[in-house]
């Protein structure tokens, strides 16, 4: 747990750097040219690798104003995502250094243990390349953050995120003349209210083995329980404490009582598509499926859902998050053009431009934006921020290299209890001792 | 001795010809099947993790230890003879029904023939994907249109009961095809005189099946059967495809707990020994079924 930085440690770094960069930020415009010498790496060139994404689709278009600005070349290439991962790992692993600035994603945990990734800390303090007032790194998401660093040290910046929130059909809500459910208990009921046999589900969530990991894990978290022992540096799965047990209770009760027949087999395919069909009141998931549940080409109930943040269980509100980050190659041999194109694109300024074209991003500011509330459901953008906040325990799936395992064990566990063979207890305590010989063999 | 030696050397001459010939297909074949077959045997016995692939070790005979205390191996294996066993049956059965009422066809018969094979050339990928959305339990078309006759909801593929027989039913609308073409063209070469004289010795159309129809075919649809059962002991796609075996393990054949214990759990050791097993099963129903089924290969 102590591998990380609190909120708290983090906010007096913040304060500090802003208030070492203050004379500089208070003698030059608080724009993001402020303190930096943007032609500083003029005429150098700039590979820059991407998943394919709807970050990378977005960021396409701006990308000529930063080569005006800084007279760099740059070019971004976007691969299918199996290819991306592949291409990504061969040139950072080789030291090729073909690529100066990578997608990142959970396998920061690899590449920062590796040295395959540059720390970015020192570049974040550095008035050549980033204007701290302006910049303002404590803008960006906390449970987004969080991912970003490994051992205290930050390896990548977060771009976008997606987070657990509540969907819910107001219409449906308003009609049974029921609140919209702030914790699990109230969700519990409200579900089994609304729920129409056939016709329309109380509630969706994950059921397929695999698929109900990242989702139950924000329940565990909220109950109060834990994924593994140390978050950081997991050795022993406590996925079967007390806490961890009534958490999967919820989940699988919820789904037994009010989920949709054959849950089971849910993948988030089957849960999008029967809430666009309308066939459930409340859709408990990541924030991302908004822009789909929206599209009236693809949904009959564009226009009539409401968004809360996740739903509080004993130990509060403790949404899952996903984040996509950006980091530098250790090996690029262009590190000043990559630092200046990293403080650019993650700057205030640019996130706004993207968050506005396409309703992503990382940074608090950017879902608080009138434009951006404007365009997209503000209650989502309340929802999302709201969902993004907590930090504890550390988001996003396990650090560890038997991740794969963990889904099948773990999510074999939840998807069990689901179809009822057995209950919680005795399903989570044999799979945390499966986990357990995993961890050890892979460790 | 001259002629000794011209003796050998035309020996070689008409050994190397052909052989020189065959070459490039066998050491296609040797590159493709054999070598693999001999690194899966020796990494069968092996310790290999692959993200720890540098402790890479023999380990005797643990792999195969384990496999024998392992419950999820043992059910996946009865699922397997329960998926192949109920597949074939039906799939013969109703070969023989459909392939007996086309021979009996008189008019649009290979607009017929045409139909009943769709199944085969499609993509399996394709067919999962498709099947996927006919079982969907609140969106498909199979409870839509079973609701309309009074039956259902059925949880298809959604449920751990009804998952296993869904995929049979995949199975033999996919596959029962093959064995049509293989009867229907075996019912062609039959003789007419033999079931003639028969039914003038007043046989009525069961004897006449049972006697003479299934005895003549028997070399030609053990053939048949023969590929069936390979394929089916094999069968990988549509099951990974509609449900990776879910939910829980339900539909988790023998080939399915293979690629989950080496691709995703990186446990290369322990799945070539699990490997093993599918390929001596395999190999061990094939002889069987050759030697009882009296079938003539090449």
């Amino acid at each position: 747990m102590a591998d990380y930085p609190s909120r708290r440690r983090l906010l007096h770094r913040a304060f500090g750097i802003a208030a070492l960069t203050l004379p500089f930020a208070s003698t030059m415009a608080l724009s993001q040219s402020g303190s930096i010498d943007w032609q500083q790496a003029k005429g150098t060139s700039l590979f820059v690798g991407m998943n394919k994404h709807v970050y990378t689709d977005t960021i396409l278009p701006f990308i000529p104003e930063f080569e005006k600005l800084t007279g760099i070349k740059v070019q971004v290439e976007s691969y299918s995502q199996d290819e991306y991962m592949n291409k990504r790992l061969v040139d950072l692993s080789s030291g090729a250094g073909t690529f100066d600035v990578v997608m990142m994603d959970q396998s920061i945990v690899q590449y920062s243990k590796a040295g395959w990734v540059e720390p970015l800390d020192a570049y974040l303090v550095n008035p050549k390349f980033v204007d701290a007032a302006a910049y303002d790194v404590n803008d960006f998401l906390p449970s987004l953050t969080k991912n970003t660093f490994i051992n205290d040290k930050r390896f990548a910046l977060p771009i976008t995120g997606e987070a657990q929130i509540l969907y819910y059909r107001k219409d449906v809500l308003e009609k049974a003349g029921l609140a919209v459910p702030t914790t699990f208990d109230e969700l519990y009921k409200t579900a089994v209210k609304l729920n129409d046999p056939g016709k329309m589900a109380g509630i969706l969530l994950r059921g397929e083995k695999i698929h109900t990991a990242w989702n139950s894990s924000g329940f565990v978290w909220s109950y109060g329980g834990k994924i593994f022992d140390n978050a950081a540096n997991p050795t022993k799965a406590t996925f079967d404490s007390p806490e961890a047990i009534a958490a999967i209770t919820m989940y699988a009760k919820l789904l037994q009582d009010a989920g949709p027949v054959g849950v089971g087999n849910y993948t988030w395919y089957e849960t999008v598509s029967d809430f666009q069909q309308g066939k459930a009141a409340m859709y408990l998931d990541a924030s991302v499926f908004m822009s789909q549940i929206e599209d009236p080409k693809k949904s009959t109930v564009s226009g009539k859902v409401g968004y809360a943040g996740m739903p509080a269980g004993p130990a509060g509100a403790m949404a899952n998050t996903g984040a996509w980050m950006l980091s530098m190659s250790a090996s690029s041999k262009n590190k000043p053009g990559a630092a200046l194109f990293l403080s650019w694109i993650t700057g205030k300024e640019t996130s706004l431009k993207i968050g506005e074209a396409a309703g992503i991003g990382a940074r608090k500011s950017v879902f608080e934006a009138p434009s951006l509330k404007k365009k997209y459901p503000a209650a989502w953008a309340d929802a999302t921020i709201k969902s993004m906040m907590p930090v504890e325990p550390t988001p996003g799936p396990p650090r560890i290299t038997a991740i794969d395992e963990w889904l099948d064990i773990y999510g074999g566990a939840v998807n069990a209890t689901i179809l009822k063979q057995a209950d919680a207890k005795t399903n989570l305590t044999a799979a945390a001792e499966r986990m357990d010989k995993a961890l050890a063999r892979s460790k | 001795m001259r002629s000794v030696a011209s003796d050998a050397l035309t020996r070689m001459r008409t050994w190397l010809l052909p052989a020189s010939f065959l070459a490039p297909a066998l050491i296609v074949l040797i590159i493709i099947n054999v070598v693999p077959l001999f690194y899966t045997i020796t990494t069968s016995f092996q310790s290999y993790y692959l993200p720890r692939s540098y402790d890479r070790g023999f380990n005797g005979l643990e792999n195969y230890t384990e496999l024998i205390f392992d419950k999820r191996f043992w059910a996946a294996l009865g699922r397997t003879a329960i998926f192949v066993t109920v597949s074939l049956a039906i799939e013969v059965a109703l070969g023989f029904g459909i392939a007996l009422m086309l021979i009996r066809q008189r008019w649009g018969l290979g607009a017929l023939r045409g139909l009943i094979l769709l199944p085969i050339i499609v993509t399996p990928i394709a067919v999962a994907f498709v099947w996927r959305l006919l079982f969907s339990p609140s969106l498909g078309l199979l409870n839509y249109l079973l609701g309309y006759v009074g039956l259902g909801p059925f949880e298809w593929i959604y449920s751990p009961n009804q998952a296993l027989p869904a995929l049979i039913l995949v199975e033999v609308w996919q596959h029962t095809p093959e064995l049509v073409l293989i009867i229907f063209t075996g019912l062609l070469t039959l003789p007419d005189d033999l079931t003639e004289a028969a039914m003038i010795d007043g046989a009525n159309p069961w004897q006449v099946f049972m006697a003479i129809k299934l005895p003549l075919l028997k070399p030609i649809l053990m053939v048949g059967i023969v590929f069936r059962v390979i394929s089916l002991l094999k069968t990988f796609d549509v099951f990974y495809i509609v449900g990776r075996g879910g939910p829980g393990t339900s539909t988790e054949t023998l080939a399915l707990y293979v690629y989950a214990t080496g691709f995703s759990f990186l446990r290369m050791g322990y799945a070539s020994a699990l490997a093993m097993v599918l390929f001596a099963i395999v190999l061990i129903t094939t002889i069987l079924i050759v030697r009882w089924g009296d079938v003539k290969l090449g």
